[in-house]
């Protein structure tokens, strides 16, 4: 009967209390909805952008019959084995047929190896440049690449046979087409990017030859079929997930049953994990961040109603003078604030879906399906609960008090101070909370509210201290005269109400920081991984086999290293041992992300390659030297048990030999001069052939020996005037000419001394083979080695992957960017010193570029074509921080500000609250000290400053708990999605002061303006006629 | 419904103050016929309020007998005494507006006292109540729109909402001029003639305590003297105790022996006894 009028008559109370109900609606809501929507969405674009991975590839299995080919369970059949209830779920499959075959053009020996590939519908696919797509058995279509390599036209007769069948069948070539190769409808069975012509070492290989299905009908060409599905993006959900895995889990067992030759190459699994791992953080993170936000929206309204309800004491005072018991007036109090309690949540449950809505849009680009999942309504439902709970038990606290208690003005205290039994729980239970939360090993939910809880247990302590601190400082300044501090503390130290403002100030400070904490840290390790994985700003691939030219093309574009830095990986065969990241120090510092920062200012010194002495360059087509053995005598080393044995026969002569570098194709070359007859006195001229255009380094200088003449030898060979046909070579001081190896001395050794116009070789030969290398090109190469590597004799892959010895300075102080694991960092000059014909499948030439480089890539790419090379963007940094971006960690660290500004809202509704229900009061004291002839601006000060002094030392103390509170748990944050091996990278979670400060600061001024200003507001209405107001 | 009696006896309310027990009432005995009109005095702090809300059942007795009607009130529980006060006792609080719930118009705030008691028996038309007090033109007014004096007269009109068979009214004419406060004493004495209603009635005012047919003057928790029609009395305490007149009391140090003589005629006469007596 009277409901309405009095939720009218305290319209503003009543709105406040559904504006936090609101607020706690709105996070009850959103945060099962939004994890929802991120397990969706995570769901999703693995789906899209690891569709290759994602996919069911089917193939059946060429039969290995010694009488020919077995014919193959048609694609049809490999249908049955996607289950009936996941065939919505997954893209149509597309069937094929194909053969691996060697062909060759008309009646030559078949060489070319390639398939012949039937997949249904491709004519649609390819982009047909001449001719038409077969029509036909026996007709095909070929690529463009095949038909520049191998001179295919349309017409063109070929012939293809299997590696086991000798039998050739003959093939018409009707088109020649292009194709799309990273098109889904291919699912990574790439029909061009193969072709290549032979080559030295490699056979020549073909692009898809793409045939009709009735050219592999049958066992024609040991044809097998091919099935590819993938789960489609968008219709197979979170929800599906258990079951697709399970159905992939089980493929080759339903194989088996059905006696089919078949298997699955798919990565489904993993991807699924993956999706899983992500559902789990999302599903954590998410409700964790926001229930916080909705766990300080409870405590604020249990504020809130605590004042609201103490306001109500006179009006509960009436109401039991007047003979209604405890009971009665307690619901109709309970009805009356639990309508626009109800009403909050409910609104704030829709606020919760338009924020779902907006998010949608804005951070999961839409494509998360609008669902009702259980979690919500329940979500709803508990908090309407926790507000009516709440709710009733305020009531219920202040009901039951006797009459005489709820007629006085402002409610009896004890003499001494006590803390309240709420308060206290509060506090144990926020310090166990920490405390379990800290030894719980850093996982599950507790860490991720270690602010919180800190900020809640410091705060009711800080207030707890406060009010007997006020009444002393009180005291001290009413001594010393300052009246208007006297006035403050007082109305502080008789004002429990502070006590909770204080601990609300506090949290939501320490929310609000933390909050700020998490954002930026998150940020900024997304942003260094993203910079540790890709290198540098970008990366660009380089298709070429010859250093030279990389390095020339390098060169051309970018001569000072202002946007890029050439980078080399050459890779061994196996993948535990140690591959070679070969840079350029000084352009790497400079480009590479925290390329400064891979070892200090003396490793990078002893990382590059020597200028002392230079490296020694050769120009021309012939190489003389002038040799003198007559110092070289027979020798016969001495056995273990002294005894020597006689030779078969004597040795016969010496070889020079030396290696050189073609600095244009790298290539390595061995030159020997011819034997030099032992016994033969004086110095003999030399001569050979190098072919050193346009120019060669000299790496080594050697002796070696004839074959068959094995026979010991020692001495000296005195070398001098090494020429070519266009200049003479210096040879440098001895010093420069090292041993790469140390050589017992049983087997023999070779070092240098200085000799007249060149070198003195000192031999000791037993027929191997003798080399120095010039100290241009170091051995072992000075490396820095990741962490990973073990052992003391470490090599690396040159770039013709033979192995270069490596000396160990040291571990780089970072992870080496972008090739983290297993890596040894040399200088690229060094490297090139050694030369070697570059291994194509083991060497990977780089550019990478920085932030200028990126912006100006268009040009840097057009330089580097029009240098020779191919260049392809391979890898951006924005890209990886944007993909980092879409993790659930990101997507629930994204919620941080609203947690951090939601705070910082409820602190100043609180504000407002207690101004509102107290300022009648507290005007009506001003008043009455007005009355007794405190000046107003004293008044003024004290009412200004009561509140004010508390909320910002609460500010500072909150902040600080929320920088501790992340200093605590950032380490136990999932910022990145849990993977089998720990990342190398390491995370920074060093705190973010800048971030910090602002946020105190932000947080201080807010909160004071908004208390300063109440306090004006206050003081203003403390006329002499509020005295005698008795209406409330 | 009649008026109800009230009858005390040794009544003792003791409270806690600062760590000490404090004696707000030492004894009290006192007895209020039906329909008895009963004005209550004393200086502050000598116990009239807290007699007044023993009455009310807002305090627990700390010891002694107290009865209101048939209702003894020093073993009933509280939804006893919220049934009591439900129906038979009315109570005007200090301070009016301390009466009255703000929100609602002075009809409203009757029909708001009226409902505890709305099951129990019939009640009066709140405004039937609001027409003895005299605010039939202000049945729906805001309570901010009233007078002082109306404002009191509205909780009036809320302590007698049931037609209680008691009116506990403290201080109901305090911070009024005298227009209002005479306007608010005729509504009680109206209310009194017209339902024959118990009337306990505390006031500071000599004026006020003068139109009132008895006064108990109470002092230091014991009742120190009592009134009738313009005439002070002292009272013999059931313990036989007699608080002297303050006149007297004046004249007597602490200490002073008196000897006590009867006359032939009946008269008590109370005698200092000299120094030199005593020897």
């Amino acid at each position: 009967m009277f409901l309405r009028m009095a939720l009218r008559y305290r319209w503003s109370q009543a709105l406040v209390l559904a504006g936090i109900s609101l607020l706690i609606g709105a996070c009850a809501a959103f945060a099962p909805w939004f994890a929802r929507a991120v397990e969706q969405t995570v769901t999703t674009e693995a789906l899209t952008h690891q569709w290759n991975s994602a996919a069911w590839q089917l193939k059946t299995i060429p039969s290995t019959a010694v009488r020919g080919p077995a014919e193959s369970t048609p694609p049809e059949d490999l249908a049955q084995l996607v289950p009936a209830d996941l065939k919505p779920l997954f893209t149509p499959p597309v069937y094929g047929r194909a053969a691996a075959v060697i062909w060759g053009r008309g009646n030559d020996r078949p060489t070319v190896q390639g398939r012949v590939v039937w997949r249904d519908g491709y004519c649609a696919q390819l982009e047909l440049t001449a001719g038409r797509c077969p029509g036909g058995p026996g007709e095909v279509a070929a690529s463009t690449a095949d038909a520049k390599n191998f001179g295919l036209k349309i017409g063109t007769t070929l012939r293809a046979q299997t590696a086991s069948d000798p039998t050739r069948s003959p093939l018409r070539v009707v088109g020649i087409y292009q194709a799309d190769a990273e098109d889904a409808y291919w699912f990574g069975r790439r029909p061009i990017g193969n072709s290549r012509q032979a080559s030295d070492s490699q056979p020549p290989l073909g692009d898809f030859l793409l045939t009709e299905r009735d050219t592999l009908a049958g066992k024609a060409l040991g044809a097998y079929s091919t099935l590819d599905t993938r789960p489609r993006p968008g219709s197979a959900r979170a929800d599906d997930l258990d079951r697709i895995r399970q159905a992939t889990d089980q493929l080759e067992i339903q194989i088996a049953e059905r006696g089919m030759d078949a298997q699955n190459s798919s990565g489904l699994i993993s991807v699924i994990d993956s999706i899983q791992a992500e559902r789990r953080q999302a599903t954590t993170i998410i409700p964790l961040v926001m229930v916080q936000v909705a766990l300080f929206g409870v405590v604020v309204l249990a504020l809130a109603l605590a004042t609201v309800v103490d306001q109500r004491r006179p009006e509960l005072a009436v109401s039991r003078l007047r003979g209604s018991g405890a009971g009665t007036t307690g619901r109709t109090l309970a009805v009356e604030l639990g309508v626009p309690v109800l009403l909050g949540t409910v609104v704030g449950a829709v606020a919760g879906f338009a924020m779902l809505l907006t998010v949608r849009v804005a951070w999961l680009g839409g494509g998360a399906p609008l669902e009702m999942p259980w979690t919500v309504p329940a979500a709803v439902a508990v908090a309407a609960l926790a507000g009516l709970t709440v709710v009733v038990l305020s009531v219920r606290t202040v009901v039951r008090r006797p009459i005489s208690s709820l007629l006085r003005r402002i409610p009896l205290r004890g003499r001494h101070r006590t803390i309240g039994l709420i308060d206290l729980t509060v506090i144990v239970v926020a310090s166990a909370g920490l405390v379990t939360g800290l030894t719980s090993g850093g996982r599950g939910p507790l860490p991720i509210l270690t602010p919180t809880l800190l900020a809640l247990a410091v705060g009711l302590a800080f207030a707890h201290l406060l009010l007997p601190a006020a009444g002393l400082v009180s005291r001290q300044a009413l001594r010393s005269g300052r009246l208007g501090l006297a006035l403050g503390a007082l109305q502080v130290a008789r004002r429990p109400a502070v006590t909770r403002l204080v601990a609300v100030v506090a949290v939501a400070t320490g929310l609000a920081s933390f909050a700020g904490q998490a954002a930026s840290v998150g940020d900024r390790n997304r942003d260094t991984r993203a910079g540790y994985e890709t290198g540098a700003e970008a990366v660009l691939a380089i298709d070429t086999a010859n250093l030279g030219e990389f390095t020339a093309a390098a060169d051309k574009v970018d001569p000072e290293r202002r946007w890029l830095t050439p980078v080399v990986l050459t890779s061994p065969p196996s993948a535990e041992s140690l591959r070679a990241v070969l840079i350029e120090p000084d352009s790497y510092q400079r480009i590479a992300f925290r390329g400064d920062r891979l070892t200090d200012a003396d490793g990078f010194s002893k990382l590059r390659a020597p200028t002392d002495p230079k490296p020694i360059e050769l120009t021309g087509q012939r190489m003389t030297v002038t040799a003198d053995v007559s110092g070289v005598s027979p020798y016969e080393p001495p056995t273990d048990d002294g005894v020597i044995p006689a030779p078969e026969e004597p040795a016969k002569s010496v070889v020079l030999q030396a290696t050189v570098v073609n600095q244009q194709s790298g290539g390595r070359y061995l030159v020997r001069f011819p034997p030099i007859p032992l016994g033969r006195g004086g110095p003999v001229t030399l001569s050979t052939v190098i072919g050193c255009e346009p120019s060669c380094l000299l790496l080594r200088l050697g002796v070696s020996r004839e074959v068959g003449d094995v026979a010991g030898v020692r001495g000296q060979v005195a070398i001098s005037r090494l020429t070519t046909d266009t200049q003479q070579i210096p040879l440098g001081k001895a010093e420069n000419w090292k041993s790469g190896q140390q050589i017992e001395a049983d087997q023999g050794g070779i070092t240098a001394t200085d000799g007249p116009n060149g070198l003195t070789l000192d031999v000791t030969s037993l027929g191997g083979e003798l080399n120095l290398q010039h100290a241009a090109a170091p051995t072992p190469v000075p490396a820095l080695v990741s962490p990973d590597a073990v052992g003391d004799s470490l090599t690396v892959p040159g770039f013709d992957g033979i192995a270069i010895p490596i000396a160990k300075l040291g571990n780089p102080r970072i992870p080496v960017p972008r090739h983290t694991d297993l890596v040894a960092v040399l200088d690229l000059e060094t490297a090139r010193r050694f030369g070697g014909g570059v291994d194509r499948a083991s060497t990977e030439f780089e550019l990478w570029l920085n932030a200028d480089g990126l912006a100006n890539v268009g040009k840097v790419m057009d330089g580097l074509k029009a240098a020779g090379v191919t260049p392809t963007l391979v890898d951006q940094r924005s890209d990886r921080i944007a993909g980092y971006g879409r993790s659930a960690s990101a997507l629930a660290l994204q919620l941080t500000p609203i947690v951090g500004f939601a705070s910082w809202a409820l602190a100043v509704v609180v504000l407002l609250l207690m101004g509102v229900s107290s300022w009648r009061s507290r005007a009506q004291d001003y008043a009455s000290l007005r009355i007794n002839g405190v000046p107003a601006a004293t008044t003024g000060g004290a009412a200004r400053w009561e509140q004010t002094g508390p909320v910002v030392l609460a500010a500072l103390l909150g902040s600080a708990c929320g920088v501790i509170g992340a200093h605590i748990a950032l380490p136990m944050f999932p910022l990145f999605a849990e993977t089998t091996e720990p990342s190398p990278i390491p995370l920074d979670l060093a705190i973010n002061w800048p971030v910090a400060l602002i946020l105190w600061l932000g947080g201080t001024v807010v909160l004071t303006a908004t208390t300063l200003v109440l306090g004006t507001t206050v003081n203003r209405r403390a006329g002499y006629g509020r005295i005698r107001e008795e209406l409330s | 419904m009649s008026g109800l009696a009230i009858s005390t006896s040794g009544l003792v309310h003791i409270y806690r103050s600062q760590g000490h027990d404090v004696a707000a009432l030492s004894g009290i005995g006192i007895a209020v016929r039906p329909g008895e009109i009963v004005g209550l005095l004393g200086p502050s702090g000598a116990g009239k309020s807290t007699l007044l809300q023993l009455c009310g059942g807002l305090l627990t007795p700390s010891a002694g007998r107290l009865q209101i009607g048939e209702h003894t009130l020093t073993t009933m529980t509280e939804p006893e005494l919220d049934r009591m006060r439900a129906s038979d006792v009315g109570i005007v609080l200090q301070g009016a507006g301390r009466n009255l719930v703000p929100y609602l118009s002075p009809v409203n705030n009757v029909k708001y006292a009226q409902r505890a008691a709305a099951g129990d028996r019939s009640l009066p038309a709140p405004e039937e109540v609001l027409d003895l007090v005299g605010l039939t033109d202000h049945a729906h007014a805001r309570l901010q729109s009233l007078t002082p004096g109306q404002i009191q007269l509205c909780a009036v009109a809320v302590g007698i909402a049931t037609f209680p068979g008691l009116l506990l009214a403290d201080e109901p004419t305090s911070q009024l001029d005298h227009a209002a406060r005479d306007e608010v004493l005729a509504a009680i004495s109206t209310i009194n003639a017209s339902t024959g209603m118990t009337v306990l009635l505390v006031t500071h005012d000599p004026e006020v305590a003068a139109l009132l047919p008895r006064t108990v003057t109470i002092r230091d928790g014991r009742i120190a003297s009592e009134g009738r029609s313009g005439e002070e009395f002292a009272v013999v305490a059931t313990d036989g105790s007699l608080p002297l007149p303050p006149h007297v009391a004046e004249l007597l140090a602490p200490g002073t022996l008196l000897r006590v003589t009867t006359t032939e005629d009946g008269d008590v006469r109370l005698r200092p006894v000299q120094q030199e007596d005593q020897a």
